[in-house]
């Protein structure tokens, strides 16, 4: 009985190991930069799938101005936050798959577009430089409703690099 | 398509005489009805409240959400390679098995019927325990599913 029992551990162990390993490479801070502004993803582990934040940045002239942040207050007397706009899941290390929140700028009218998004690392960093990845963002398949916006107001096609 | 209900619809309007009529490109006809209003409502918490005002409604919020995003990326992420939904999938009766299974882990308390080709009669769809569509069940009045 003990021996089945520690069989069950070492092989929960394993593929929970497994598991995280694929999503290991995508965990970190990721940039775009255009200009003086600067696009940034926050990607974290938690309940064995990728989440994150991301913010859109200004520098003039040594002055950093936030222009949005997706894990923005939603309810002060609380202190409540977004939390989580982008989810996703990977199965080989190399693509997250999943969807991200456009929360920003929209009125109240219409607070968020979700789209889909594929995160694919394009250099894994062994060849000494930085880790890059495609970040792409494309509509939901299915009905839209007549107010949604058509366009997305964060990025849908860039190229990030990971910084940490 | 349930999802986006909440904002096709006046949010009094969901209840229990809610149907929605759908034709596939396959030439499939189904109607779906929501028998559990507060669990539909429940479940797509997130999407119908976009500023939560109380503890309470944090929590619904949180839980709609936690609750979503694993099933869609499971069964309708167009980049997942082995999503459930997919519209490559030739078998119609294999998406039907998927879209039931989706419905049951969801519990949004939606049912699924198929429809004639004239949408006058509705035969109620649920999965046995096999995992294969039940077609037993007596047609009835569409409205009246509880």
């Amino acid at each position: 009985m003990k021996k089945i029992t520690i069989l069950l551990i070492i092989l929960l162990s394993t593929q929970l190991y497994s598991q995280n390993k694929n999503l290991t490479p995508f965990v970190g801070t990721w940039i775009w930069q255009d200009g003086n502004e600067t696009f940034t993803v926050e990607l974290y582990v938690e309940d064995n799938s990728i989440k994150g934040h991301y913010k859109l940045e200004e520098n003039n002239n040594g002055v950093l101005t936030t222009i949005y942040n997706s894990n923005r207050l939603l309810n002060q007397e609380h202190n409540f936050y977004y939390g989580y706009a982008i989810y996703g899941f990977s199965k080989n290390g190399d693509l997250l798959y999943g969807h991200v929140d456009d929360n920003v700028l929209y009125g109240p009218g219409y607070d968020t577009k979700i789209g889909n998004l594929a995160f694919t690392i394009v250099n894994d960093g062994f060849d000494g430089q930085p880790m890059t990845a495609t970040w792409v963002i494309r509509p939901n398949i299915g009905m839209k409703s007549t107010n949604e916006p058509d366009n997305f107001n964060i990025p849908t096609n860039i190229t990030l690099t990971k910084t940490n | 398509m349930l999802r986006n209900a909440l904002r096709f619809i006046p949010k009094p309007t969901i209840d229990q005489d809610f149907v929605a009529f759908l034709v596939t490109s396959k030439g499939t006809r189904y109607a779906m009805s929501i028998s559990n209003p507060i669990k539909y409502l429940d479940f797509f918490y997130r999407y119908n409240v976009n500023y939560p005002s109380s503890v309470n409604q944090i929590n619904k919020w949180n839980e709609s959400r936690n609750l979503i995003n694993p099933l869609i990326l499971e069964y309708f992420d167009r980049d997942n390679p082995d999503r459930k939904i997919n519209e490559t999938e030739p078998n119609n009766e294999t998406t039907l098995r998927h879209f039931l299974k989706f419905l049951d882990d969801a519990d949004a308390g939606v049912k699924l019927f198929e429809a004639n080709q004239d949408f006058s009669n509705f035969q109620p769809l649920r999965l046995d325990s096999s995992g294969f569509v039940d077609r037993n069940l007596i047609p009835c009045n569409i409205l009246n599913q509880n």
